[in-house]
């Protein structure tokens, strides 16, 4: 059988997307989540092992949109308190994104303020690094007081974990 | 209610050591805190924590600290019922001011209810 080669050149360098294709279209979608707590008394960054996922955009013209919601709890705020989320290109090894998900000041009221609980969603925006190249990303946590305790993807201090999720999304703007 | 974290936390409190640590999950036994729970040794170039191949508290040491403090959690039980059962400040000064001016013992009968309802085991 004879191979119809388009515009003379082989499939896999095919990479321009068709026309017709309106914006705001979303290309593609990849998610992981995760019902596991992580504790967290370290102020250096700990890989978040369940949040990877490894992407290869369709279009090197689309935007690339990272999204992370989960749950955090702190011990006590007899101190102060804070949580900092990275988004690391795991490929080449370099930093892309990292805030400040959550913050605590010691009120220095005896601790009336134990055991605060946020539920952050983090978004970064990125342009295509190019069609058909994929990266592994991973997300990083880490806590800004290491003497206290800071619980990622926990719902209450004493209840369950919560579900985090971690959403990489290609689209045409 | 505790947890293995909280009982390292408190280890560490007790012992007056600042051992940064990673625990995944809620290890229930000693495979699952080896394979579960690092302690942090430093950091590489780009900030991410790099683990130490030993543990300064063994599952047994942490084990039987998590069950200490669910007993020490479980024995103030009674505090925290009578914590929630008060009646609110403002409702005790009223209570107060009735009781001297009427030569009543609300207040202290209510508060003495309080403690008959939740005794201390």
């Amino acid at each position: 059988m004879a191979i119809i080669r388009l515009n003379n050149q082989s499939i896999s360098s095919v990479t321009a997307l068709p026309s017709g294709i309106d914006t705001g279209k979303v290309l593609q979608m990849k998610s992981v989540n995760s019902s596991t707590t992580v504790s967290i008394s370290s102020e250096t960054y700990v890989t978040l092992d369940s949040m990877s996922i490894t992407f290869s955009p369709v279009s090197a013209s689309s935007i690339i949109l990272f999204q992370h919601s989960f749950s955090c709890n702190f011990d006590h705020v007899n101190s102060n308190q804070g949580i900092r989320v990275k988004l690391r290109d795991n490929t080449v090894g370099a930093d892309e994104f990292a805030v400040t998900a959550g913050r605590f000041v010691d009120a220095g009221n005896g601790g009336a303020d134990d055991y605060p609980y946020t539920h952050p969603t983090i978004t970064h925006r990125k342009a295509s690094w190019g069609a058909g190249t994929s990266k592994n990303w991973i997300l990083q946590a880490n806590n800004v007081s290491g003497a206290n305790l800071m619980k990622w993807n926990r719902q209450s201090v004493f209840s369950t974990s919560g579900v985090a999720t971690f959403v990489i999304t290609e689209y045409l703007e | 209610m505790t947890d293995i974290a909280t009982a390292i936390q408190s280890l560490n409190k007790k012992g007056g050591n600042s051992h940064e640590f990673v625990v995944r999950g809620e290890p229930t036994n000693e495979a699952e805190y080896n394979s579960n729970v690092d302690y942090v040794s430093g950091a590489d170039a780009n900030g991410t924590a790099i683990f130490s191949d030993t543990k300064p508290y063994t599952w047994s040491e942490v084990s039987a600290e998590k069950a200490l403090l669910q007993t020490e959690y479980d024995n103030n039980q009674y505090q925290r019922d009578r914590a929630s059962a008060y009646p609110s400040l403002q409702d005790q000064l009223d209570m107060q001011y009735h009781d001297a001016v009427d030569g009543t013992t609300t207040w202290k009968d209510a508060i003495a209810q309080v403690k008959t309802d939740n005794p201390k085991p």
